[in-house]
């Protein structure tokens, strides 16, 4: 945080520019950006552009959404962060894997965890058959393997009802 | 990212490390179901260093067990039964786990000994004619040492 005091006091904000794997450009205040563990590294080494490549630009913007809110986060406003945060885990399975993946790759610790908990909540209750298509992992189990990994717990797959619904 | 990866068929589609992430979150219940997902995610869900993880979260989030050692002497009570909390600390769920220890002979007349991280010792019987078991309520799973 060292620069960003340094800009306060001479009331500039030092700008830095994102540009998404589809070449779009945005411009944003340093002191939001560093939320990102990785922009904060490139930042320290003299970058003032950030080439994304890993993030196209419909993930990068909900990412830039969402800094921008926490950047806000006060002791007097944590019930609003926590309704966005609420409204931003919304999407689909696929949106929110696109997020996690590049929430993951630019280290954004707080947009992880939301994220992580936020389909693990959904999935919890899901189908062994409904993860898979969630996740579009294919069975390598054989019929016979599958059915001796079931065995050796068998309770956990006979509790009522599981969710075969795919959002 | 994840369309780069739509048409592979090893099983492996979804990167691990993001999978872990998440699954790290879920329930034990529900990790043990998922065994049954690929056997890479069954590896994952076995490994000791992913069970700790789980294990830590529970402990961050959760209320924990509470367990009610009941008069065994008084018939047809139930010698063991659990509180269990949401993770919200919301809905306490109380659950009768006392099936699992009937068919180990340890419905009835056993006494709770002690207990560490999550696992319990239990008795049954007088005398020279004890046995112990040592019981997960969370996998339900024990092990008898007669």
């Amino acid at each position: 945080m060292a620069s960003s005091s340094s800009s306060s006091k001479t009331g500039l904000k030092k700008m830095l520019t994102l540009k998404s794997s589809d070449g779009d450009e945005f411009e944003l205040e340093e002191s939001i950006v560093i939320q990102c563990q990785t922009i904060k590294h490139m930042v320290e080494d003299g970058f003032s552009l950030i080439p994304l490549q890993n993030v196209d630009t419909k993930t990068l913007t909900k990412i830039i959404e969402y800094m921008k809110k926490h950047a806000e986060k006060t002791e007097s406003n944590k019930e609003e962060i926590k309704n966005f945060n609420k409204e931003f885990v919304k999407g689909s399975f696929d949106d929110q894997f696109e997020l996690v993946s590049a929430a993951n790759y630019l280290h954004i610790n707080g947009l992880m965890d939301l994220l992580c908990q936020s389909i693990a909540d959904r999935i919890n209750n899901k189908s062994v058959r409904a993860v898979r298509e969630i996740f579009n992992i294919s069975n390598d189990y054989t019929p016979d393997e599958e059915e001796k990994v079931r065995d050796e717990h068998k309770w956990a797959h006979e509790g009522g009802e599981f969710d075969e619904s795919l959002d | 990212m994840a369309t780069s990866t739509k048409d592979d068929d090893d099983g492996h589609n979804f990167p691990e490390d993001l999978a872990r992430e998440i699954l790290v979150r879920l329930s034990v219940e529900s990790l043990l179901r998922f065994k049954c997902v690929c056997k890479s995610w069954c590896t994952l869900i076995n490994s000791s260093l992913f069970i700790r993880e789980n294990n830590y979260n529970k402990n961050k989030s959760r209320p924990q067990l509470l367990i009610y050692d009941r008069c065994a002497d008084i018939d047809d009570s139930v010698p063991m039964s659990i509180v269990l909390e949401d993770k919200r600390g919301e809905t306490p769920l109380l659950a009768k786990f006392d099936h699992d220890l009937q068919g180990q002979g340890f419905g009835d007349l056993s006494t709770l000994i002690g207990y560490v991280d999550g696992l319990f010792l239990l008795r049954k019987g007088y005398l020279r004619d004890v046995s112990l078991a040592l019981w997960n309520p969370v996998t339900r799973e024990d092990s008898t040492d007669d």
